[in-house]
């Protein structure tokens, strides 16, 4: 019984060509929509050439910091693009995010709207120069005539070793990071989409939502058998259509992933499972109709995929910093997280982590939604 | 021989409905039991009681002579049921749907190649095999509703009323299929709102009304139940009130009625009455058209027990 349902799912499945279609164009479709409008900003040479920044400043201000700046923003390869403004246009256009961030001159702050590798790198300059302060004061301070171009030179080399390894281990890495967590959330994503499959399998096994269901129930077999072996066949599907998107993305779109493939694979398979996982407690929800359920999993998809910055960056931080349990249990982070992980430390311990949570998970989604649908008589068919 | 079913005072509600009001019933093994009743009488929610598949607020039922619970799979096994609503998967053909079924019951491969096979030939859809779900008529997919049904060959088989839809010639392959495999030994329990179906082949007919048993018996008894024996019906045209009244008078006549051109006389008991009924014609010199003598149907027996018709 338990592989003839299993064969069964499988060939229905495949059958409704309509949705193993949809499954396997969501990944492939958005991935190939983001390379393009990615295309030219991961190409990543280019990429710092010019950060836009915001300069305020008195005019009055006693250190050194605008001659750096100023070297830092002449010559055919310059890192900044300065633009002076007051303090109201600044603030305004690091708003409209036309500037990556704000140099207070006076008081040799920055000011940055979000993390990005262009932050970082305005970061890493003002640290730099803080730390060099007292060197190019003491430079200037010395100097009866204007500063000489050889000393500022020894300085700002100083200042520039710093940024351009940060330059650098940006545009090769942490760039690419940044663009992969978007390839990242595709797989998250797709993953949670699983459970619109399983939803309308779990469906076809109770009596009052089907015909189908029916039948099921008044055969000898236990509800167990029939959940398992469709959970089991979906998974493998499932499972396959994240391969094909993986192989797609790095293959054919050249995405760079890194070099840790069974770990994502694995990562792939058990989002998969989490996902189905999902489909089938929302399904085993008596009363509730097939649309209602419908419903409720795109809810749930979205909720939990905004809450792991699929839509928009900042939301995840926020829940780091208030409830960061949230991002311990919701699939859609652990998933990301899993291949962020996976792409940035050498260490395996947070990818353990979440691969088990959501293993855990899923056995007891699925454990719970056998209980509530084994009492297999209905009030209302 | 056993009992297949039994059912005592069931009580089925939903929220305010009484859909079953100590409903009982007993089915012995190997007859075809009829369950005749208007549309929303409680025969489906009889069913699914009995099968398990729905709760209910009072009563007890048995299968087989075992308390009949969601994992009894051991009786379970030995039933059959087609639903009245067709119920198959559209991404299968008509042979995998009836496999995949056959499969809930039958493991071992070759016995269930035979029995899909069977099957198949049962409802005469040899030629279909191959068809999905949404290439078939109404008719034919009813068929398949029903090899889906009976192919793991059930001991107990439901059929809730399965010629719903379907066309007088396959109609009749389908009540001769049932006799078949009741006399090949199973147990049939068949409802249906069509009387003449129940009256063909039922062996023992409970009607129900409003989730209550009105009348119990092989046809034969259901009809003694009532007054009527005979309804003669004649065409005529412009019969005074005069003549009406002798025709009314006649014996065994107790009520008759005259309308549109028709005549309808009702007997109770007495022989010849048809001839009374000519002679009374030709000594009034009354012309008439076509002339009809029935026996009572089980409509009959419905309408003077509830009085109203059986059918909508
Ligand atoms: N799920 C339900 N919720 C509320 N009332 C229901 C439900 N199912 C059936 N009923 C009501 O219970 C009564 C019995 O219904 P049932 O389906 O058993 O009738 P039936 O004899 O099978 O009729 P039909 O010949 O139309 O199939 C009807 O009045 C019906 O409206
Ligand atoms: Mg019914």
């Amino acid at each position: 019984m338990f592989w003839h349902n299993f064969k069964n799912c499988m060939k229905v499945t495949l059958k409704a060509k309509v949705s193993i279609f949809w499954t396997l164009l969501f990944p492939i479709a958005l991935a190939t929509f983001m390379y393009v409008s990615f295309g030219n900003i991961m190409d990543n040479e280019e990429m710092f050439k010019n950060i836009d920044v915001a300069v305020v400043s008195s005019g009055e201000e006693e250190n050194g910091l605008m001659v750096v700046i100023d070297a830092l923003s002449e010559g055919d390869d310059k890192l900044l693009n300065v633009k002076e403004m007051s303090e109201a246009e600044a603030k305004q256009a690091l708003k409209d995010e036309k500037v990556t961030g704000i140099i207070f001159a006076d008081d040799v702050r920055l000011m940055v709207n979000e993390s990005s590798a262009n932050a970082s790198i305005l970061e890493s300059i003002l640290s730099s120069y803080k730390q060099n302060e007292y060197a190019i004061k003491d430079i200037m301070g010395n100097l009866e005539t204007a500063p000489n171009e050889a000393d500022i030179m020894a300085i700002m080399s100083d200042v520039m070793a710093d940024t351009s390894y940060y330059t650098e281990k940006s545009t090769s890495d942490s760039n690419q990071n940044m663009y992969n967590n978007y390839f990242y959330a595709i797989f998250a994503m797709s993953c949670l989409f699983a459970a619109y499959s399983s939803v309308g399998a779990i469906s076809n096994l109770q009596a009052n939502e089907s015909g189908k269901g029916m039948r099921k129930c008044i055969s000898p077999n236990s509800k167990i058998v029939f959940i398992v072996s469709d959970f089991l066949s979906l998974l493998v599907l499932h499972f396959l259509v994240e391969l094909i998107a993986l192989l797609y993305m790095s293959t054919v779109l050249g995405i760079e992933f890194g070099d840790k493939y069974p770990a994502m694979i694995l990562t792939l398979f058990v989002g998969s499972m989490i996902g189905l996982a999902i489909g089938v407690i929302v399904g085993a929800i008596a009363k509730l109709g097939f649309g209602g359920k419908i419903g409720i999993l795109t809810a749930i998809g979205l909720v939990l995929s905004g809450m792991a910055d699929l839509f928009v960056n900042g939301v995840k931080r926020a829940i780091e910093l208030h409830v960061p349990i949230i991002n311990k249990i919701n699939p859609a982070a652990l998933i990301t997280d899993c291949f962020y992980s996976l792409n940035t430390y050498d260490d395996y311990t947070i990818f353990i982590q979440n691969i088990m949570i959501m293993a855990v998970e899923s056995v007891v989604l699925i454990v719970i939604a056998f209980m509530m649908i084994r009492r297999n008589k209905y009030a209302s068919i | 021989m056993g009992t297949a079913v039994e059912v005592n005072n069931l009580v089925k509600r939903y929220k305010d409905l009484v859909a079953l009001d100590h409903f009982s019933l007993k089915i012995e093994e190997g007859e075809i039991f009829g369950l005749l009743g208007p549309n929303g009488s409680g025969k489906t929610t009889t069913i699914n009681c009995i099968l398990s598949l729905l709760s209910f607020d009072k009563g007890d039922i048995q299968v087989f002579g075992k308390k009949m619970k969601p994992t009894s799979y051991d009786i379970k096994k030995d039933i059959g049921v087609v639903m009245q609503n067709v119920a198959v998967f559209d991404e299968l053909t008509v042979y995998e749907n009836i496999d995949y079924f056959c499969g809930l019951y039958i493991k071992e491969k070759e016995t269930r190649r035979k029995y899909v096979e069977e099957a198949i030939e049962f409802v005469d859809l040899a030629d279909y095999k191959k068809f999905l779900p949404k290439k078939l008529s109404g008719g034919l997919l009813r068929r398949l509703n029903i090899a889906c049904g009976i192919a793991h060959k059930p001991k107990l088989i439901f059929f809730d009323e399965p010629t719903v839809a379907v066309d007088p010639q396959s109609r009749n392959k389908i009540l001769e299929g049932i006799k078949m495999l009741n006399e090949a030994g199973a147990t049939i329990v068949y409802t249906s709102h069509y009387m003449e179906e129940v009256e063909q082949l039922c062996s023992r007919i409970l009607i129900m009304d409003k989730g209550k048993q009105i009348a119990l018996g092989t046809k034969d008894e259901l009809k003694r139940m009532i007054k009527n024996t005979e309804t003669v019906s004649v065409e005529v045209l412009g019969l005074g009130d005069a003549e009406l009244d002798k025709l009314k008078s006649l014996p065994h006549v107790y009520d008759a009625g005259y309308e549109d051109g028709m005549l309808h006389l009702y007997f109770s008991g007495g022989k010849h009455n048809l001839i009374r009924v000519m002679e009374c014609f030709k000594e009034n010199n009354i012309s008439f058209g076509r002339v009809t003598s029935e026996l009572p149907t089980l409509n009959d027996v419905f309408l003077e027990i509830t009085g109203k018709e059986l059918r909508d």
